[in-house]
């Protein structure tokens, strides 16, 4: 499976560019696309869902241009989109075996075993008959998963899949992206929430502002944020010109003051300690930094 | 290509959603619970319900589904907008639209959806129709009419409510505003459009045809059929137009434009369907006035009279081959060169001779011309044979009913039936002369010529050929002569015939010569079982009816046989121009439409259960024989015999319709005269109810103009002569049942010229006068000129000149009645009621008026609805023109009522009401029991009163009319309504309206005008010119009309406020109810100098309407 985006753009009708030149090539496995709200994201995924058209650009997947055949691209796609919600009057299993009839499932002993295989892995079996609109938010997201994964699609678009989910459902929903991730199938996760993609993304990309800022392996962006990442311990008065100059990433209250860890290109501070970037710094100093490079 | 998977998937999930939507839950338990009541109440005879709604295996499955579908198409509209609603709000949609389907399959699926869930709701109705009718007794069970009316009914009217909602959603993106606007679409297609333009805005098919009939089928399914393709293809249309619009991108680029095309085709369908039905609906009413057209250019031709008519028919499948020999006479004093013969147009014919030669002619349509080959000479004979065959085409039958207001379709209760006035069906055939199925000389009717009318008195001869399985029925000596071909010879010459042909059973009795005999088709003799008790009296029984009905219509029966035949139910039962009854009455027989479900009296369970509650409530025993003998009785004189005034239960028709009547008189002779041919209808109106007492004195407070009152007014406006030419123009509103035709103003006005004629020469001499004019020209027809001189030779006077006059000229009796006296007398030391008045004609024409009286008679038993109201006191009085007379009359037991009914004549309302209260006074005078001449008097008004009425040029009123834009235009081309019109006490108008009623004052029109209270927002203005200055007493007329409604209380009865100008300005006089008579009450004395002055009245009131009647002003000495 590859998916290759090239010079997408989107530009809708009140004249904003939701996505500018976008040139991307989309593996198997699962791959991230982060960044902040507004950032086009879920334009990029409406188009790669057939919900919406491109003002410019090409897909292809595979060898099939997304805007001619869209009836092939949809038999291949699972999509759970941001804010996900039931037909009100549907059981569980219901809606799971509505979303496998639509992916093509005919025959309905499988169907059904489907369904109930669907169930017990995202843990629903026990409310297969309960109201779907009646479920918690974590279990309407699992629902939702499992809608989006029953058909065996080739390409699952998940957006924003752990907003208001507690630790525990974020895990349990990150391992099932991942035991996904091992078939042969594209996962594309868009997400502003970077501890999502640590975990689980071979590649990602990050999208500011409609532009594509970087295209590459989570390592790679770890990289680019080395030597730029650093910790202070610090008092109030400092604080507050720290805060003004560089932008912080976390402060945690110590018995001199506050332990501040922060980004930046170059620091003045002698007591700044380097620390080892991880994918979340990477990403701030990546927004904070190199996108506006770019930009400019 | 479209993936039926996929479509069946959306289907079947969103009809799961729906039928668990509390909205259509709540309406699907209220549907199965309304119509659960309805059928019920449908099934069991003491409900009421007529037996139409149990006997006709159509009759449930049709009511049920147009009462649901009322429902179904308001609920579709909201459960389809809902679900685009839905998709608009919910991401969830998005899950769906990234699956892999088209947009099609997507929309299909939900209209599919949506459909399913009414087709159980239908089923479910259907399935409890079926249920309740199987445990009714006498319930008609189909199953093949369960198939169709779904189809018929429910589908086309979903299907396009769909679309609509969808279309109308996709386009105004707003699920309340949808909502609104369609909702007010269906009020206007409900309450204004559906009649209108041959109910083709009825999508809903409240009023399309659609009743079958167990004989003859669907009026005429094809019209259906259209119709009902209309709504499906225009909603099928939109749905696919949605699958355009839908806001999903399609599954390839191909899929854009393919459900464009889908659009145009469907909705191309709906319009073509849309021109050939109105094609079809004008197409017929333009042919018919084509027909009318030809009639009229070939009525002036002289004719030949038709002798003899020797007709050998051949049905087979639908249609008939004949051949037909006519003998011939030239009866007229001119040769005549060409020979006009009326045949339907759908008979072609094949073989034509005249005097045993090929000889030309010439075919219009209906009109057949032969050119013989030698003129016609008076006297001489002439023979013409015809091959013809073929199908008739119904347009021919009722060329006299103005298109303007013709329905080709009749309403019983809910049911919609279609016209029909023949059939040529494979197992049934239904022929009256109207059809033209054999050649008749001259033209039918000619609008140029109203009412002429003038059939041949022919001596037929007719073969029939036909199944085997299949029995004809005609009139005269019936004889089998093979299997399925029967022989008919009439005893004597006959004004028309009339064949029939089906698969009948027969039973028949002979009593005094005459066999009775009833046909009907196999199968529908549900009547059997109700009379197994009574046939050893049956002919005793019918004896006994017929002498009671020869006694009071004073003729005896001149046929061998009398026969009820079954037709369809579609059989029309409308009244031509110059007939007294419907085309049911055919010499020797009476058609009844199917078991007998427009005729009064059939349901005979119902009957039976009736009677025997009351003989049970009066401790009476009687045996079954005798029971079921008063049911028969009932049934008989209520549909052949009844007086035409009598109440009937279905409103479209009279009490005529089925009157035995026209085989008493008009199948034996009938009065011929070029210049009034409604002369004839005029004199059989008189003869069939001459002896017939029973005036209607009842008037229901809130009743519409009577249809006496109505004809006055038409003839207050125009002749007979104009009203024939103009037709009846007013009012032709058709949701009101209550309207006259031109039928009914002959009927009035002619049987009126006979009555004072009977009036003029006296009753005895005048009936006897007319039988034996009957009885002398039996079996053929005679001229007026031979009624006017036996008339001037009997009497001594022509009455030519007052024809002329009673047709040609609008004037009309007008009655005056002053000096009402009541008081007792006694009298041989009996205490006597007398009763004294004047009455007086001033106008030019002579009238009459019936008195009735009603006594207080302790032994009087309570009156029925439906029954002969017979009156304890009844006298008609002849007034001659500019005339008057003192009339008296004296009673035993104290009168109670009045009535003073004035007949044709200026006077509405035509029945003056006196209520006496009691007979206080007592005179010491001798009784006045006698009518005497008394000076004419041509005023009611005493010396020195003015009196202004609302009626005078005196009295207006002040109001701001506000009528809607959209009403406006809907009624642009509506006729205008009478003048007058009933008290609508539960709402009364916001605008002066005119009402009748007898105790209102006035000279002839005792009306008043009245509006609904309010706060002095309209006014009523009397302005007098008065003779002199001086002291002037004001008197104010009221009637008090109160209505006694339980929670009315006292102080919510009218009062009025009056404002009388006088010299030292205004004085506002209240009048509260208390303080008011009926009658004239005083307001009050003024001095008044001014020439002109005025009353007004506010519609200030406490109760909920005033009226404005009359105001007088009395100069004082």
């Amino acid at each position: 499976m590859k998916i290759s985006i090239q010079e997408l753009n989107k530009v809708y009708p009140n004249g904003k560019h939701a996505l500018s030149d976008i040139n991307l090539e989309i593996e198997n496995g699962m791959f991230g696309l982060l960044g902040p709200n507004g950032a086009g994201k879920s334009s990029l995924m409406r188009i790669l869902v057939t919900l919406m058209k491109p003002s410019s650009g090409r897909i292809m997947v595979n060898d099939l241009d997304l805007s001619k055949n869209r009836g092939e691209i949809r038999k291949l796609l699972g999509y759970l989109p941001q804010d996900f919600r039931f037909f009100s009057k549907l059981k569980t299993w219901e809606f799971l075996d509505y979303a496998a009839r639509l992916s093509g499932i005919k025959n309905k002993k499988i169907r059904l075993q489907k369904v109930d295989l669907w169930l017990e892995k995202v843990g629903l079996f026990d409310s297969r008959d309960r109201s779907a609109s009646k479920l918690s938010g974590g279990m309407k997201r699992r629902l939702g998963i499992a809608q989006a994964l029953i058909g065996e699609p080739k390409i699952i678009v998940v957006d924003e899949p752990t907003t208001g989910l507690d630790p525990e459902e974020r895990i349990r929903f990150r391992n099932i992206l991942s035991e996904i991730s091992q078939t042969e199938a594209i996962i594309i996760l868009s997400t502003h929430i970077v501890g999502d993609i640590s975990s689980t993304c071979h590649n990602l990309a990050l999208l500011d502002n409609g532009t594509l800022g970087f295209n590459g392996s989570p390592p790679e962006l770890i990289d680019l944020a080395k030597e730029h990442v650093w910790q202070i311990n610090t008092s109030g008065v400092e604080y507050d010109l720290l805060k003004d100059k560089y932008p912080i990433i976390s402060t945690i209250p110590s018995e001199d003051g506050w332990e501040v860890q922060l980004v930046a290109d170059e620091i003045d501070n002698k007591n700044a300690i380097a620390l080892e970037p991880n994918l979340e710094h990477a990403y701030v100093y990546f927004m904070e930094y190199l996108s506006k490079e770019q930009m400019s | 290509m479209m993936s039926l998977h996929n479509l069946f998937t959306i289907a079947r999930y969103e009809m799961r959603t729906l039928m668990r939507s509390w909205f259509f839950r709540i309406f699907a338990g209220l549907s199965v619970l309304g119509l659960g009541i309805f059928n019920i109440a449908a099934n069991i005879p003491q409900s009421g319900a007529p037996l139409m709604y149990r006997v006709l295996p159509a009759s449930l499955p049709y009511t049920n589904l147009l009462i649901l579908n009322l429902g179904q198409a308001i609920v579709a509209i909201f459960l389809a907008s809902e679900f685009l609603k839905q998709d608009k709000k919910n991401d969830t949609v998005e899950v769906i639209y990234a699956r892999s389907m088209t947009n099609g399959e997507y929309i299909l699926g939900k209209a599919l959806g949506v459909l399913s869930v009414f087709f159980f709701l239908n089923l479910a109705i259907l399935i409890l129709g079926t249920g309740f009718s199987f445990l009714s007794g006498d319930s008609a069970k189909g199953i093949v009419e369960y198939l169709y009316y779904p189809l018929l009914i429910s589908l086309p009217t979903l299907v396009y409510i769909l679309g609509l909602s969808f279309f109308l959603m996709v386009l105004l993106k707003n699920q309340a505003v949808t909502f609104i606007v369609l909702l007010g679409y269906i009020a206007i297609s409900i309450f204004y459009l559906d009649t209108k333009f041959y109910h083709l805005f009825d999508y809903i098919a409240y009023q399309v045809p659609m009743m079958k009939s167990t004989i003859g089928g669907f009026g005429n399914l094809q019209e259906v059929l259209i119709h009902r393709g209309i709504y499906f293809f225009i909603g099928l249309g939109l749905v696919f137009f949605t699958v355009f619009k839908i806001d999903r991108l399609p599954q390839s680029r191909k899929m854009t434009s393919f459900p464009i095309y889908l659009t145009i085709l469907s909705l191309a369908a709906g319009i073509y369907l849309i021109n050939s039905y109105i094609d079809i609906k004008r197409g017929n009413e333009t042919y018919t006035e084509h027909l009318l057209e030809l009639n009229n250019s070939y009525a002036g031709y002289p004719r030949l009279t038709t002798d003899s008519c020797k007709l050998e028919l051949t049905h087979s499948g639908e249609e008939i081959e004949v051949r037909a020999t006519m003998s011939l006479s030239n009866q007229t004093k001119s040769k005549i060169d060409t020979i006009i013969v009326s045949l339907n147009p759908g008979l072609q014919i094949t073989e034509l001779q005249a005097n045993g030669l090929r000889t030309d002619y010439y075919r219009e349509e209906q009109i057949l011309k032969i050119i013989p080959k030698k003129v016609v000479e008076p006297d001489e004979n002439y023979l013409i044979n015809i091959v013809y065959q073929g199908h008739i085409m119904e347009h021919t039958h009722f060329l006299d009913q103005s298109m303007d207001d013709y329905e080709d379709n009749f309403s019983f209760e809910m049911f919609r039936i279609r016209k029909r006035y023949a059939y040529i069906l494979e197992d049934f055939v239904c022929l009256t002369s109207g059809a033209l199925w054999y050649p008749i000389s001259g033209v039918g009717y000619a609008s140029d010529y109203p009412a002429l009318h003038t059939p041949d008195f022919t001596n037929y001869d007719l073969t029939v050929h036909s199944r085997p399985d299949l029995q004809a029925i005609s009139q005269g000596i019936t004889d089998s002569i093979g299997p399925g071909s029967f022989h008919f010879k009439p005893e004597v010459a006959l004004p028309q015939i009339s064949l029939v042909i089906g698969d009948y059973i027969n039973y028949s009795i002979t009593s005094d010569s005459i066999t009775y005999s009833i046909y009907t088709i196999d199968g529908n003799q549900f009547y059997v079982e109700h009379f197994e008790d009574f046939t050893d009296s049956l002919p005793g029984l019918i004896r006994e009816i017929k002498n009671q009905y020869e006694a009071e219509i004073g003729f005896s029966y001149p046929f061998k046989r009398w026969s009820l035949v079954e037709v369809p139910l579609q059989f029309s039962l409308d009244k031509h121009i110059w007939s007294i009854s419907s085309d049911a009455v055919q010499p020797e027989m009476t058609f009844y439409a199917e078991k007998g479900v427009v005729l009064e009296e059939t349901d005979f369970r119902k009957r039976k259960e009736r009677e025997e509650r009351r003989m049970k409530r009066n401790n009476e025993e009687i045996s079954e024989a005798e029971l079921q003998t008063r049911i028969f009785r009932r049934f008989a004189e209520g549909n052949f015999m009844a007086n035409h005034q009598e109440w009937y239960m279905h409103d479209d028709m009279d009490r005529n319709t089925l009157s035995l009547f026209p085989n008493y008189v008009t199948f034996i002779t009938q009065m011929r005269s070029e210049q009034w041919p409604i002369l004839n209808l005029s004199m059989q109106a008189y003869l069939k109810d001459r002896n017939a007492n029973a005036v209607s004195s009842y008037r229901w407070f809130f009743q519409d103009l009577s249809d006496g009152e109505r004809i006055n007014l038409e003839l207050k406006e125009a002749s007979l002569e104009e009203l024939l030419v103009s037709g009846i123009e007013r009012a032709a509103d058709k949701d009101n049942d209550d309207q006259i035709d031109i039928n009914d103003v002959i009927i009035a006005k002619g049987d009126h010229l006979f009555t004072l004629l009977r009036a003029r020469y006296g009753t005895e001499d005048f009936n006897d006068f007319l039988n034996e004019l009957v009885d002398q020209h039996k079996h053929k027809t005679f001229s007026l000129l031979t009624f006017d001189s036996l008339l001037e030779a009997r009497f001594g006077s022509s009455i030519t000149g007052e024809i002329a006059d009673w047709y040609s000229k609008n004037q009309q009796a007008g009655f005056l009645i002053k000096e009402m006296q009541t008081y007792k007398v006694l009298e041989d030391e009996r205490t006597r009621y007398q009763i004294r008045f004047k009455i007086a004609n001033p106008e030019a024409s002579a009238g009459l008026v019936t008195i009735n009286v009603d006594l207080n008679n302790p032994n009087d038993r309570r009156r029925r609805r439906g029954e002969d109201i017979v009156p304890d006191f009844s006298r008609k009085v002849y007034i001659p023109a500019h005339s008057a007379k003192e009339v008296g009359f004296v009673f035993p037991n104290e009168p109670t009522r009045m009535n003073i009914f004035t007949h044709i004549s200026e006077n509405l309302p035509n029945n003056i009401i006196y209520d006496f209260g009691s007979f206080h006074e007592i005179k010491k005078l001798a009784t006045f029991d006698t009518i005497i001449d008394y000076p004419v008097f041509d005023h009611i008004i005493a010396v020195k009163e003015i009196i202004v009425d609302n009626e005078d040029e005196g009295f207006e009123y002040n109001q701001v009319l506000q009528k809607s834009y959209l009403k406006t235009l809907v009624d642009k081309n509506k006729k205008p309504g009478y003048k007058y019109e009933g008290i609508r006490y539960w709402s009364p108008p916001n605008e002066w309206k005119s009402v009748l009623r007898s105790g209102f004052y006035g000279k002839y029109v005792r009306s008043a005008a009245y509006t609904k209270s309010g706060q002095n927002d309209r006014t009523a203005i009397w302005t007098a010119n008065l003779p002199n200055a001086g002291m002037y007493d004001v008197y104010c007329h009221v009637e008090k009309i109160n209505v006694n409604r339980r929670r009315r209380r006292e102080t919510r009865k009218s009062d009025y406020n009056f404002r009388v100008y006088h010299e030292s300005g205004v004085d506002d006089i209240h009048r509260a109810d208390s303080d008011l008579e009926n009658g004239w009450n005083y307001l009050g004395t003024f001095f008044i100098s001014s020439p002109t002055t005025r009353v007004e009245l506010s519609n200030k009131s406490v109760g909920t309407m005033v009226f404005a009647d009359a105001i007088k002003w009395v100069e004082n000495d």
